[in-house]
């Protein structure tokens, strides 16, 4: 009876229960979306290095080496000697090793030179490796394969001539156009940064630059190994086992030849995720101060419409509610509009996240969650909810007073 | 001995000289009993006490053998649920249910007045509703209308119809029929006391107009009752 009862005197006053409704909804869909992105994003982040032990660079700031060699978000410090890398692929430690050289890019897109071990040994996600969805993998030097996103932003299609520039990102200064490249692959999607590279080989890269012998899509000069270049950015290294991991950084770091820096990717992401720490803890401080706002709407709607119920409430007093009946009718409307709002913020999160997945994919190289609502989000809408109805309370109390005091018949 | 009160005296929070002071005044069970009196005399104080909606300050109230002024705001709660049915002025219904669930809401806090009814599950009792219903008057159709669109009179019946569900001891009414007019007034009032009768229940009506007094046993003008008690009518 007292659920009908709710129900029937909510549905008269509609117009405010939906406007209340949807600011819960909102400031559900900001506190949700906002802690998903930033789980997405470290999750993406966490998931581009999945499968990397360290990564050498030369002597460099650990984040910037992270930033550029693995995400492309800053420059790459100066280059290690081939000599040094083949002392890397030589070493007993190592498993898997793959050069990485940057400087280049296309319209926008860096490029990535790089050998056939990329695509044999990068892992991504839960070990998951890359794959074609067009074409082979480049064989050689005048030859790219494209991530899906510049494939798909660029509109290219397997054999389509494509020029690089100098440069690694911003309108290109030297355009390296007397050595057109063909497009000869392109990549499924993994939501890394593996999706907006053009990648190329070490001898492509040497090519262009004029120090190998390949010159102008002819076959490298007898007696020069052109998959051989002077120099690289960064090796990706992976590792026999895994707690060698320490060893072979310190070791590096005292690696006589050249002054190296090798770091463990998982490690930096760590800190980068404390730098960042502060930033989000802001964004989930205006989410929590929107949901503030919400309740308290909620309150004094509540309280506002308590003016216009007490015959409604007396009659119910008469009819024999007590204590009890009062506070399930009123608390039971702020759960009731707390969860409908929650429900229609998690619709509509989940509509959003819908909509914008393909264009956040490929865009941003960002897989988007495919949850309606995760595990670890359950205890967020608890409270949500334990604070509507505790925000029922209020008006709940005032109303039982006044029919205290209005006696049999309310004040009109 | 349905109502007792003994030696009852209410004042307003911060006021010194009681508004309201009854020596002592009794109603038998099945004995209907007019309370008149001009506005604010302190009739509906008096009503707020004996339905218990308000808590008695000093003296005693009995209600069918129940020492009702001594029990807690939450047993007298339930208490009234069982054996009080109470009729307002005005604005007696939940205007967004009909006419039915309306009379369902006593039963709704009661399950004693579902078991007087025999009705133990909805339908019985939507079942009783409506027969009672009935011989107050209203028609199959009128009855599934939310109350808003029924008449004043048409509302006041449900309301009678409400209080008496479930056969109560004592039943309260508020100048139930002052915004009637003198034919539609008796209408109610004949069905109201006969309904009583046939259920068994004392009725106590308070109002300003002395002219109703027909309808019951005894007529009590309100402010003799500071006095020596009753007067026969």
């Amino acid at each position: 009876m007292l659920p009908k009862v709710m129900l029937a005197s909510l549905r008269t006053r509609r117009t405010s229960a939906a406007l209340i409704v949807v600011a819960i909804a909102l400031s559900v869909l900001m506190i949700v979306g906002i802690d998903r992105l930033r789980h997405q994003v470290r999750g993406n982040f966490a998931s581009t290095v999945s499968g990397i032990d360290l990564i050498v660079s030369a002597r460099g700031g650990p984040m910037n080496i992270l930033l550029y060699s693995v995400f492309r978000l800053s420059d790459p410090t100066a280059g290690i000697r081939w000599e040094t890398v083949e002392h890397l692929a030589g070493h007993e430690d190592v498993k898997w090793w793959i050069p990485i050289a940057l400087g280049d890019s296309h319209r926008g897109f860096p490029v990535v030179a790089t050998n056939d071990s990329y695509l044999a040994h990068y892992r991504y996600g839960q070990g998951q490796s890359l794959a074609l969805v067009q074409g082979d993998w480049f064989a050689g030097a005048d030859q790219v394969v494209l991530g899906s996103a510049v494939a798909e932003r660029l509109g290219y299609r397997i054999g389509d001539r494509i020029v690089l520039a100098h440069g690694a990102s911003g309108p290109a200064i030297v355009e390296h156009d007397n050595h057109p490249f063909t497009v000869v692959g392109m990549l499924a999607p993994t939501g890394t940064p593996v999706d907006q590279s053009v990648h190329i080989s070490l001898a492509g890269m040497a090519a262009i630059h004029g120090a190998g012998s390949f010159m102008a899509g002819l076959p490298p000069m007898p007696g020069q190994q052109a998959d051989k270049p002077d120099s690289v950015n960064a090796v990706m290294l992976g590792l026999e086992r895994r707690t060698a991991v320490l060893s072979l950084q310190r070791e590096l770091s005292r690696y006589d030849r050249e002054p190296l820096t090798a770091i463990i990717p998982g490690v930096q992401l760590q800190r980068l995720w404390r730098m960042t720490g502060t930033a989000e803890n802001a964004l989930r401080a205006t989410s929590l101060a929107v949901l503030l706002v919400a309740l308290l709407v909620l309150v004094s709607t509540i309280l506002a419409a308590l003016e216009g119920r007490r015959h409604e409430l007396a009659v119910l007093r008469a009819a024999g509610a007590g204590r009890f009946a009062v506070y399930t009718v009123i608390v039971g409307e702020s759960l009731c509009l707390t969860l409908i709002g929650c429900l229609l913020g998690l619709v509509g999160l989940f509509v959003a996240q819908w909509v914008l997945a393909p264009v956040a994919l490929s865009q941003w190289s960002l897989r988007l969650p495919e949850t309606f609502l995760a595990l670890r989000e359950l205890p967020a809408m608890g409270a949500i909810l334990l604070a509507g109805s505790l925000a029922g309370l209020i008006p709940a109390e005032k109303a039982f007073r006044n029919s205290l005091a209005d006696g049999l018949t309310p004040r009109n | 001995m349905v109502l007792q009160l003994d030696n009852l005296h209410y004042c307003h929070p911060g006021q010194s000289r009681p508004l309201l002071r009854i020596p002592h005044f009794a109603l038998q069970a099945g004995e209907r009993v007019l309370l008149h009196g001009p506005s604010g005399c302190g009739k509906s104080t008096l009503l707020s006490l004996v339905t218990g909606i308000r808590p008695v300050q000093h003296g005693q109230i009995q209600i069918a053998g129940e020492t009702f002024s001594s029990l807690s705001q939450r047993k007298r709660d339930a208490f009234r649920a069982d054996h009080i049915g109470v009729i307002f002025q005005a604005f007696n219904l939940l205007p967004y249910l009909n006419a039915v669930d309306n009379v369902c809401l006593s039963a709704g806090f009661s399950w004693r007045r579902c078991q007087q009814e025999r009705a133990s599950n909805k339908p019985q009792r939507n079942e009783a509703a409506r027969n009672l219903l009935g011989r107050l008057g209203l028609d199959a159709d009128t009855m599934t209308l939310p109350a808003w669109q029924l008449s004043f009179g048409q509302q006041q019946r449900v309301a009678a119809a409400r209080a008496l569900f479930g056969k109560p001891e004592l039943i309260i009414a508020d100048e139930p029929t002052s915004a009637l007019d003198s034919h539609s007034r008796d209408t109610l009032l004949a069905l109201l006391c006969e309904l009583c009768e046939q259920s068994g229940s004392a009725l106590l009506m308070v109002s300003h107009d002395s002219q109703v007094a027909g309808h019951f046993h005894r007529s009590v003008d309100f402010a003799s009752l500071a006095g020596e008690g009753d007067h026969a009518a």
